[in-house]
């Protein structure tokens, strides 16, 4: 990457974490959704403990399950939102009349995407820890390819968000929330994949947020590393980025075509 | 022809069609060195989508359009870099000061060192910079973008409606400093303005825009005889000349 567009992402990236400070929705959005998520599957964990319902490894399977699931749900949806920023902020003509391409500002606000979440994963496990004595790094090196295909399924589902947006205007804002919540039923987060139809059965096998959780539960409760679900979420999420990124591009053509641009707001 | 020696702004025979409307019909126009061009005509007229293909927001049906010699929805990083844009409806970050939005573009563009100070000063905003750019009244926020654009240096600016929600003193003052830009750096500007007074003191040529095509394009006194066959220029005349007369 040439130092002028590493100057541009950066230039987008400093304004997203200005933003941090200047904006209480952005703080709101990084720390306390997922912190409330945290204290509040704590305390069903709690309960179930605390009623001797036998569910191994109960802990880490709801609060490791909790702040993994937010991790996806907020990359994805710092994506979608910094994009919707600009369409909000009316600056979007501003911004794409400037030297900055497309694939500078993807790449900046995936980037910032990474930031944010590692924000809120430190915090997350953070209050897990303190509260109720649960380690996330007790996951070990597994949390590393967890984590990075989790943010890989968010970059995918962000980018899809925006291409909707791109194309059918901010009125479409609300998919940056509800796509991701989508995929919920079929990541298997709180169940296990066995419990689905088998219709559900099959949609979640094409969903690597599935094979991520059924891998962390693999380490917490049978103590091993499921290689088999690691590499068929890395090859999915491979796939379904290099689509997420090929349906932004095109349409981005269709609304420099349409003119769709200028009127983004 | 060596890329330098080109015209900043070359455009031939550009269509745009829209799926529900014909908003450029060809047209044909040049932005030379130095030069302010006004590109006049009544709403509708294809102004504003002209400055979007131009600044590689749009992209034409047919023609072609050169930035520098080079198309700006192929190469735009290369040729949108020497051009800036402001216009009231190009806002930036209403969260943030307008230092901090300043700082934001002065990076993206690639400003010299101290380029926020400078602008600051120049458009007389440095009071505001500290305020929140949506706390702002809209004239400061004209004149903010105005400095936005201004932070590079660029080589051609192009502006829509740069005035439109400036007080009488504040326009002048605006126009003067455009002006003074131009004679130092050889400028080149693109200007659309409702304004024909402010037309005539700024723009060395015209052209005016109808349902897409050009009808008239010329010096304003050229255009003015030409077109109401004064020997005076009267820009006011000609916009309602043009914007009356039934289309042929």
């Amino acid at each position: 990457m040439s130092r002028g567009k590493l100057r541009r992402v950066g230039a987008l990236m400093m304004r997203f974490l200005m933003l941090l400070r200047r904006d209480p929705s952005r703080v709101v959005d990084t720390f306390y959704w997922p912190l409330i998520d945290v204290v509040l599957w704590g305390f069903v964990t709690w309960f179930v403990i605390q009623r001797g319902i036998e569910l191994p490894g109960a802990l880490g399977v709801f609060l490791g399950a909790v702040i993994l699931w937010n991790l996806f749900f907020r990359v994805s949806q710092d994506v979608s939102v910094s994009f919707l920023d600009d369409i909000w902020a009316r600056s979007t003509v501003t911004i794409f009349a400037s030297p900055l391409t497309l694939g500078e500002f993807s790449a900046a606000i995936m980037l910032l995407g990474v930031v944010k979440v590692s924000l809120s994963l430190l915090a997350m496990a953070g209050v897990a820890w303190l509260l109720y004595a649960f380690d996330l790094f007790d996951l070990g090196f597994a949390l590393v390819p967890f984590t990075a295909n989790l943010i890989l399924l968010g970059w995918s589902t962000g980018l899809v968000c925006m291409a909707i947006i791109l194309r059918f205007g901010g009125r479409w804002a609300i998919v940056a929330w509800s796509l991701p919540v989508l995929l919920m039923p079929f990541s298997s987060v709180f169940y296990p994949e066995s419990v689905l139809p088998p219709v559900a059965r099959a949609i979640a096998r094409a969903v690597p947020a599935d094979h991520v959780f059924e891998g962390m539960r693999a380490v917490l409760i049978e103590h091993r590393m499921a290689w088999d679900r690691l590499w068929i979420a890395t090859a999915e999420n491979a796939l379904y980025l290099a689509l997420a990124a090929a349906l932004v591009a095109f349409t981005f053509r269709v609304a420099l075509r349409r003119g769709l641009l200028p009127k983004l707001h | 022809m060596a890329v330098e020696a080109v015209a900043p702004v070359i455009v031939r025979d550009l269509v745009k069609r829209f799926p529900r409307a014909l908003a450029l019909r060809g047209i044909s126009f040049e932005v030379r060195r130095g030069e302010v061009l006004g590109l006049l005509g009544p709403n509708g007229a294809g102004k504003t989508t002209t400055l979007h293909v131009l600044l590689g927001l749009i992209q034409p049906t047919a023609g072609s359009v050169r930035l520098f010699g080079r198309d700006p929805q192929r190469r735009g990083d290369a040729a949108l870099s020497r051009t800036a844009f402001a216009s009231p409806e190009a806002l930036m970050d209403w969260r943030l000061t307008v230092a901090e939005n300043l700082r934001v573009y002065a990076r993206l563009h690639g400003a010299p060192r101290g380029a926020v100070e400078r602008v600051l000063e120049q458009l007389e905003i440095a009071g505001e910079a500290r305020s929140k750019f949506g706390d702002l009244s809209l004239g400061q926020q004209t004149r903010a973008g105005l400095a936005r654009a201004l932070l590079a240096d660029p080589e051609l600016l192009i502006l829509d409606e740069p005035t439109s929600s400036l007080d009488p003193d504040i326009a002048d003052k605006t126009r003067s400093l455009l002006l003074e830009i131009r004679r130092a750096r050889g400028l080149s500007i693109l200007y659309t303005s409702h304004n024909m007074s402010e037309v005539e003191q700024v723009c060395d040529r015209v052209l005016f825009l109808r349902q897409g095509c050009i009808v008239a394009e010329g010096t304003p006194l050229d255009v003015s005889h030409s077109v109401l066959g004064l020997d005076s220029a009267d820009l006011e005349q000609v916009f309602l000349r043009i914007s009356r007369e039934p289309l042929r």
